[in-house]
């Protein structure tokens, strides 16, 4: 088999654990902080929660499967190794800072309503 | 000969960068339950969450630290595994390094948080109430 070939193979399967994985994590654990949000709604906070993940996982699925499209070509071992753990490092490192984000964002959310009542 | 050690070099690291990442997060997280609880006032779903949320983002920020500081650029290394354990030693302590600053971030959060819900006793209760 083509080396590249089999990258793009290694490529999707680890992103793809990986972004179903904490897709399923954040949906989980943010719905209690959707119903905190919304108390008296819990039917609306559940739309909303899906309608987070679907977002999610087009933004992240779209990347990386833009990023298959500039991959160089790989001739030995040794580069698909490189290859695959820089293309999937940036992948997971712009995953955390968007998930740091969000929990800043929620943090100052919270916030405010506190405040405001 | 030459590719032969960077390939070996890689599966060294990739291991203790994992297992160190995980040992870290589950000692860290273990602990900083207690922290949670008390910042949310006894909420224990809450604190749980956010846990939860925290040790998702600590994961992915080093785990994709550690992926994207593996490469060994071929000029760097001879044949000799003596140039191998220094090339790796530098990678691994920078590594280690980088999760004990991380380590500390956390930690200091969590009093942040502990202080802040401390001072804020008042205000929040009566937000309880309502």
């Amino acid at each position: 088999m083509n080396q590249n070939l089999l990258g793009y193979l290694l490529f999707a399967i680890i992103m793809a654990y990986i972004i179903i994985k904490v897709g399923y994590k954040c949906y989980k654990n943010g719905i209690v902080f959707i119903d905190t949000l919304i108390p008296d709604d819990p039917k609306f906070g559940l739309q909303i929660n899906r309608l987070l993940l679907v977002g999610y996982y087009l933004t992240n699925i779209g990347y990386t499967v833009f990023s298959l499209s500039q991959w160089e070509n790989i001739a030995t071992t040794t580069e698909l190794i490189e290859v695959l753990s820089i293309k999937s490092g940036i992948i997971i490192i712009g995953l955390s800072v968007l998930h740091y984000i969000n929990i800043i964002s929620l943090t100052i959310v919270l916030k405010n309503r506190t405040i405001k009542i | 000969m030459k590719t032969s050690k960077i390939i070996l070099g890689y599966f060294i690291y990739l291991p203790i960068a994992l297992v160190l990442t995980y040992y870290v997060a589950k000692t860290l997280f273990k602990n900083s339950t207690v922290f949670m609880i008390e910042i949310f006032k006894g909420k224990e779903e809450i604190a749980n969450a956010t846990n939860t949320l925290f040790k998702v983002g600590f994961y992915l920020l080093n785990i994709g630290f550690a992926l994207l500081i593996l490469k060994i650029n071929a000029h760097e290394i001879n044949e000799t595994y003596q140039s191998l354990i220094e090339i790796l030693s530098k990678k691994i302590g920078g590594f280690s390094i980088y999760l004990g600053f991380m380590l500390f971030l956390n930690m200091f959060l969590f009093f942040r948080g502990r202080k802040k819900s401390k001072t804020m006793q008042v205000p929040t209760n009566l937000v309880v109430k309502d």
